[in-house]
């Protein structure tokens, strides 16, 4: 029997809540979604029997499994109301001269690209670590956040990333 | 924009309070109910005997207001009430899929209806999720319902290359199984005409494939395991390999294979057949006959059969005739967890033309990281081609023989990279 201290869940809960909300909200295009999928995660880790070594690997755990729960949850990743959008990524109160526009530029990218790019570019994660994640080899993770960011570039229209 | 802006903008993406305080009453639940079913409560610990997992939450300390607070009053109102969605079922759906956030009853019915998907279940208990497979567990109950479909089947020589686009044959319909953690192996959807491409069965044994004929070793032609194939090549035997016979050629001349092709008569000599528009060398029909007389082609290559050009290879094999009936299809390797991806082009003249002008000296090897893998249907033979695209300007060519690297203008190639990123759709 799996004992997990609710103490520490909520600890586990605080800690990586903007993290896999954040790949969430950003792989999916639907804020309701997203709450779903950070709803699923944190109740599957809370209700599994699992066995961490250390923090890296409970945070890795985390967000692969929000990007599998995030790739099943919307396989046919629906269209993206841009009106809808711009308003849900206010919310979050960017600001919206330019972080907005570069979230929703993010937002816009296809999916894969745009696990690399919050992967690497939001959270900081270094390429291999990401790579490991994301189950590819770092030079494809290389190449799919180069070409996000040449889509970048092209959506924003010349800004430098 | 500098790097310090996605981190920014990452602090800020953060879940409401609310559902944050959602989510952990809902933990207070599951613990309520598991305490209820274990009898445990009292004890120092809440027990949880989820529908598959049987964990359990032992109380700490520590144990935070809300969540005490919420698991009191869940407590009360199940003794009251009884839980109802909330509480995990002994179905196949889980807590997780009663964390569908609380909205009116419609709104998660509609939910739950047109996404099965977030049904997240918990996998048998014989699966244990450790950080090493990383994957969530879930009921695979929806996955891949083409999975039923049988992998092969049988067509007359009649039957027409499917016209649909290659976004209707299903081969995007991935669902990843959380009990197996990998992705169903492809199973070809029905076209919209009824018919259904094959998979060509790999067989255990090869060494009767091959034949000696004018000093060349010949060998049958079936292409890869797993294969989308036109054209039957299950039960090879019985069906033929060349959908239409009016591309067979000139009789080249008689040879002997010890048959065992299904019905094949064994040790009769066979004839050889050239194709019509392709270089012997590289590609014959060879007719056998079943013990009803009837005639079954099947296809062999030489396998050391190369061209110095990837133009003379073109032209060898009749490349644009052969091709581009059907639909290219993209596949690029190494995605999701090792698991190939597909891409597909709706119109694919402006990709055809572009890898018919495609030419390049015959090379050792690629170099580089394959960026693009392309497959073209053949189904004049019920096969395909393989082309693999390197940014260097590598072109490697797998057609019936072996592989053939061509090195080709870079500028051509990445050409070709950019039009299926561009209108390639996963």
């Amino acid at each position: 029997m799996h004992t997990l201290d609710a103490a520490e869940f909520e600890k586990t809960v605080a800690k990586y809540k903007r993290t896999v909300y954040g790949i969430a909200f950003t792989r999916l295009n639907d804020r309701q979604d997203a709450d779903d999928v950070f709803q699923e995660v944190f109740l599957l880790y809370f209700t599994k029997e699992l066995h961490f070594e250390n923090e890296e690997s409970k945070r890795a755990w985390l967000i692969k499994t929000t990007i599998f729960k995030c790739r099943q949850f919307n396989c046919g990743d629906k269209n993206i109301d841009r009106e809808k959008e711009i308003e849900q990524i206010a919310a979050f109160g960017l600001d919206p001269a330019e972080e907005t526009a570069v979230y929703a530029a993010v937002k816009r990218l296809p999916p894969k690209y745009r696990e690399a790019v919050y992967l690497h570019y939001f959270l900081g994660m270094p390429v291999i670590e990401a790579a490991e994640i994301l189950d590819i080899k770092p030079n494809t993770l290389s190449m799919r956040l180069s070409r996000a960011k040449k889509l970048l570039k092209k959506e924003l229209e010349g800004d430098s990333l | 924009m500098k790097r310090d802006v996605f981190e920014r903008i990452e602090k800020k993406l953060e879940p409401q309070d609310e559902l944050v305080d959602r989510l952990l009453e809902k933990a207070g639940e599951l613990a309520a109910q598991n305490a209820l079913k274990s009898g445990n409560e009292g004890k120092g610990e809440i027990s949880m005997e989820n529908n598959k997992t049987g964990a359990e939450i032992k109380r700490g300390n520590g144990l935070a207001v809300s969540l005490a607070a919420a698991l009191a009053v869940i407590v009360g109102a199940t003794a009251i009430f009884g839980i109802k969605a909330s509480v995990p079922s002994d179905d196949e759906n889980s807590a997780a899929h009663s964390s569908v956030r609380q909205n009116s009853a419609e709104q998660d019915i509609v939910r739950e209806t047109s996404k099965p998907d977030t049904a997240a279940g918990e996998p048998p208990e014989t699966q244990t999720a450790k950080p090493e497979t990383s994957a969530p567990e879930a009921s695979a109950e929806e996955t891949d319902s083409s999975s039923e479909l049988p992998a092969t089947w049988t067509a007359g020589p009649e039957t027409p290359p499917p016209e649909e686009s290659a976004e209707d044959d299903g081969r995007a319909d991935y669902f990843y199984d959380y009990e197996r953690q990998e992705y169903p192996v492809w199973q070809p959807q029905p076209f919209a005409d009824g018919t259904i491409p094959a998979i060509a069965e790999e067989s255990p044994v090869s060494e009767y494939r091959n034949f000696e004929f004018n000093g060349k070793s010949y060998s049958f032609a079936c292409g890869s395991y797993n294969e989308v194939y036109n054209q039957v090549l299950d039960g090879i035997g019985t069906e033929e390999n060349i959908p239409n016979e009016s591309y067979i050629g000139e009789l080249i001349g008689n040879a002997e294979i010890p048959s065992e092709f299904g019905e094949i008569r064994e040790n009769e000599p066979i004839e050889v057949y050239s194709l019509k528009y392709i270089d012997s060398d590289y590609l014959v029909a060879v007719r056998f006959l079943d013990f009803n007389d009837n005639q079954r082609y099947f296809l062999f290559a030489d396998l050391s059969f190369s061209r110095e050009s990837l133009q003379q290879l073109f032209y060898s094999m009749n490349f644009e005739k052969c091709c581009f009936n059907g639909n290219a299809i993209m596949r690029r390797k190494e995605e999701y967890a090792g698991i190939e991806d597909y891409c597909f082009i709706g119109d694919d003249s402006e990709l055809a033309q572009m890898i018919l002008a495609l030419d390049g000296e015959l090379a050792d090897a690629p170099s580089g990281e394959m960026v693009w893998q392309i497959f073209l249907d053949t189904p004049l033979f019920g096969s395909s081609l393989s082309f693999k695209l390197y940014p260097d300007g590598y072109v490697s060519v797998k057609a019936f023989g072996a592989e053939l690297t061509y090195r080709c203008d870079q500028s051509a190639v990445e050409q070709i990279i950019s039009c299926i990123d561009q209108n390639g759709q996963s």
